[in-house]
């Protein structure tokens, strides 16, 4: 047994884990295997269940099924960094653990106190032994966000962590940073830590780790455990592969008009970026990389932050405010219609004509003509098949995929020429899919444009035309529909072939 | 608009209201007393024309501030500076009544409106302040309300001050012939009571019936589907605090026109204004406006009833005062319980008012 006491000890051992919540599975069938002295990459798309396995194996949550053994302290960095904005980055540090370390002298002990200096002791060691410098006197809101991950993996390693799980920790920082993050990772590894790496960006993977699990739809479906990784490999294994592209995409690339495509464009922003009559233009991307910043900044919410004249129908609206832009047909259905598209506690009616109702309910003196109000919104009931009761119902009353569907409805009515659909299909059940992508393309068939920003791929191939990608607030050239199968997509998304990206940058947030 | 339970719970107060007086009658006059409190409780409110005509006058500058107050809830915006208004309104009034020339009508017609906007522009002004600063528009409004008070009495010491006048800080008088008429001979109601319900009535029409009024709604039930929708979320806000303030301003102007005829400090502004009872309604009934005709009816009763009462039996000041705090605590808690639509698009209901500083102001207003 001499050459079993050798071998590295194992941190983590997840096998078949399955977690559900109400009726989504997030966790379907998920093996892990954490070896100390290796950094090991967990990736998949969004909704994998990525973070479902994290917060299980950091003990946030139990599985439903599954076995799953934990040997040691585990430290869980989230994406969303927890550092609290007004203390000192040595508070933030201690946070929580302030009696643990608590070496104080008894007087101090029994009123509870706090012995700072043996606390910072503690840290400035801590500090010295992994690299990890931070400026411990500075309240967290003046350090950069790099600086503030690191005070989250420190206060991690402080209690004791000997397995670091990473959830996205490179979707903030910069490519120095990221280099600098990854020094230390394979540092800690070096002295007998695991580190698990959560990512979508397969060159990162690719360079820094020492093994790749693939999690698509909450189940394992890749498991690489030693280097040279084929980076196609990992990219269609996340999205599913090619034969399921065909699937998907076939029939309605079929059923696209052609000919609409053709002719000036509808929307246009600086030349880098438009849509064309009859066209549904695609933004691929994690979420977080700038897309927020793209629709406000069109929608006119962000209006200092362009520097691109920005065009609908050939007219130049870049000064305009959100209203003169929608009036010239520009139309916007948020990311999240319950947050921002939608008044919950207004009636359907009031919500299907707004805070600026059409010109159509506009009566004399200023008057709001009700009965049109409510006949218009009978009428969207009906077209987009809402189900509810009376149109003078509550909107908070309507199930997420219906208040969705009144959106898109909204949006697509008289006037509309250019749709902005951010997540246009999020938290719908599939029928509702099929109808609102039934919506879109018949906006666009009857000369519409459509800028789609989303994160399902799937959807994503199944509806454009033409494909951008963007990241970290760099949007890249478009690629024709045709040209793209889902793994090619898939390696877009992984930060790979970017060759043609860096030279057409996208005037960022 | 008028919810059935809303007046139902109204109702329901004031009943309590007449329970708590009459044990606190008993409990310090002795029971004999409970029944001649009553009567004066009731002579106080409405006994003679004088009570009642005393009554509708004192209900003018709380329905007009719990209109304006519940204009501004409507759009989300938590304004508690209606007693900055009513100062800046009732102050720019009574200057402009004794500089303007010309018929008493037009001058008349012209401070009311010079009052008026005066109000708005000063609402709108902090509301702007608070946009820039970045300070919650509630803190600093309430703080402006301090300042508007240590304006008014610092311009009026230094430029306005009526020489005749010795022993207080007032502006002039207006000229007789400028003053809001008497409706009723020999009391103290003036057309002021009718322009407020006119404005209560008017503004409700404009929120229910128009598209500012429904813009106004959406905007408080949502303000990012609003300004998703194309209204300018920088500037609206501000619109809305013009308009309000402009209320608050108007009801300045006519407590000035109406009741004392010049600016005279402590009359409008200070802790025991009459602003707070007004914005106290509009909190415990949020987006309320024709209810507040009964609210504000209410709560201008509390206070001359319960004058009479210590007019008659001299019960001491703090019985009216805590009378008035027990009930709008009761009515905070009656109502908070059935008006979800304070708590639009998931922004908190307003807090709870300051009970009883508004409560304690309508009382020593009448001692």
């Amino acid at each position: 047994m001499t050459s079993h006491s050798a071998d590295p000890p194992v941190h983590v051992s997840a096998v078949g884990l399955a977690k559900s919540f109400g009726p989504v599975r997030a966790l379907r069938r998920a093996d892990l295997t954490v070896t100390a002295g290796r950094i090991s990459a967990l990736v998949g798309e969004n909704g994998a269940g990525k973070s479902t396995l994290m917060q299980l194996i950091s003990g946030d949550l139990s599985p439903d099924s599954g076995a799953l053994d934990v040997s040691t302290r585990v430290g869980l960095v989230r994406q969303q960094l927890s550092t609290v904005d007004e203390l000192s980055l040595l508070e933030n540090i201690v946070f929580g653990a302030e009696s643990a370390a608590g070496t104080g002298s008894l007087p101090r002990r029994l009123v509870g106190g706090i012995n700072w200096r043996s606390h910072r002791e503690g840290v400035r060691d801590l500090m010295a032994r992994t690299g990890l410098v931070v400026p411990l006197a500075k309240p967290a809101a003046e350090v950069p966000v790099g600086v503030r991950q690191r005070v989250d993996i420190l206060s991690a390693l402080y209690r004791g962590a000997r397995c670091l799980l990473l959830d996205e920790p490179t979707t903030y920082l910069t490519p120095r940073e990221v280099d600098n993050l990854f020094e230390v990772m394979r540092d800690l590894a070096a002295g007998g830590m695991s580190v698990v790496f959560i990512s979508h960006r397969l060159r990162e993977v690719v360079q820094h780790c020492d093994e790749v699990n693939v999690l698509r739809r909450g189940e394992s479906v890749l498991h690489l455990p030693a280097a040279p990784f084929e980076l196609g490999q990992i990219g269609r294994a996340m999205t599913g592969g090619e034969d399921a592209a065909g699937d998907v995409a076939d029939p309605v690339g079929a059923a696209r008009p052609a000919a609409g495509a053709a002719g000036a464009p509808i929307l246009d922003v600086g030349g880098r970026l438009w849509v064309r009559s009859g066209e549904i233009v695609g933004i691929a991307g994690v979420s977080g990389n700038g897309q927020n910043e793209l629709l406000d900044t069109i929608a006119g919410l962000e209006r200092d932050a362009l520097h691109l004249p920005l065009t609908i129908d050939g007219r130049d609206v870049s000064r305009s405010s959100t209203r003169s832009r929608r009036a010239a047909g520009l139309r916007f259905i948020p990311e999240s219609v319950k947050e921002s598209g939608s008044a919950p506690t207004a009636s359907i009616t009031d919500n299907v004509i707004s805070a600026v109702p059409p010109p159509s309910v506009r009566g004399r003196f200023g008057l709001l003509r009700r009965a049109t109000a409510d006949h218009l919104a009978q009428s969207l009931v009906e077209r987009a098949r809402v189900v509810a009761s009376s149109t003078r119902q509550p909107a908070s009353e309507l199930s997420g995929g219906n208040l969705q569907r009144v959106a898109v409805a909204r949006e697509l009515g008289d006037g509309a020429r250019v749709l902005l659909a951010h997540e246009p299909t999020r938290g719908v059940d599939f029928a509702g899919v099929a109808l609102i992508h039934a919506q879109l393309r018949e906006f666009t068939g009857r000369g519409g444009a459509v800028l789609l920003v989303t994160s399902d791929v799937d959807e994503l191939l199944a509806l454009s035309d033409r494909v951008h990608v963007i990241d970290r607030g760099r949007l890249s050239r478009s690629y024709e529909r045709a040209q793209l199968t889902l793994g090619r997509l898939g390696e877009l998304l992984g930060g790979l072939g970017h060759d043609a990206a860096a030279a057409r940058p996208q005037e960022g947030p | 608009m008028i919810d059935a339970r809303r007046v139902l719970t109204i109702v329901l107060v004031a009943v309590l209201g007449l329970a708590v007086v009459a044990v606190l009658l008993a409990a310090l006059q002795g029971v004999d007393q409970v029944a001649p409190g009553f009567a004066s409780f009731f002579a106080g409110i409405g006994g003679t024309d004088t009570a009642l005509a005393s009554t509708a006058r004192t209900m003018t500058p709380i329905l007009l501030i719990a209109v304006s107050a519940s204009v501004s809830i409507r759009a989300g915006l938590f304004d508690v500076g209606q007693v900055g208004q009513y100062v800046i309104g009732g102050l720019a009034a009574a200057t402009a009544g004794t500089v303007l020339p010309g018929p008493g009508v037009v001058v008349a017609i012209g401070s009311l409106l010079i009052g008026a906007l005066a109000g708005g522009i000063w609402a709108s002004a902090i509301g702007g302040l608070a946009v820039a600063t970045r300070v919650q528009l509630v803190v600093l409004t309430l703080i402006a309300n301090y300042f508007a008070d240590g304006l008014a009495r610092f311009i009026t010491r230094t430029t306005l001050q009526d020489p005749d006048a010795h022993s207080i800080v007032a502006t002039r008088m207006i000229p007789q012939d400028a003053w809001l008429p008497v409706l009723i001979p020999r009391t103290s109601l003036h057309l002021g009571f009718v322009i407020a319900i006119a404005v209560t009535v008017v503004v409700w029409a404009v929120v229910r019936y128009t598209v500012a009024g429904h813009r106004l709604t959406m905007y408080g039930r949502n303000p990012r589907f609003a300004t998703l929708a194309g209204v300018d979320s920088r500037r609206y806000p501000l619109t809305v605090l013009l308009g309000s303030g402009s209320i608050t301003g108007l009801a300045g102007a006519i407590e000035v026109f109406g009741v004392y005829h010049r600016f005279q400090d402590g009359t409008l502004g200070g802790p025991s204004s009459v602003a707070w009872t007004g914005l106290t309604a509009a909190i415990l009934i949020p987006s309320g406006l024709l209810i507040m005709l009964p609210a504000a009816f209410f709560l201008a009763a509390l206070t001359t009833g319960l004058a009479g009462v210590q007019r008659d039996i001299g019960i001491t000041a703090g019985m009216g005062t805590l009378v008035q705090g027990v009930l709008i605590v009761i009515a905070a808690v009656a109502l908070s319980r059935q008006t979800p639509r304070a708590r639009t698009a998931g922004r908190p209901a307003p807090a709870p008012p300051p009970a009883r500083e508004p409560a304690m102001s309508a009382v020593k207003e009448e001692s």
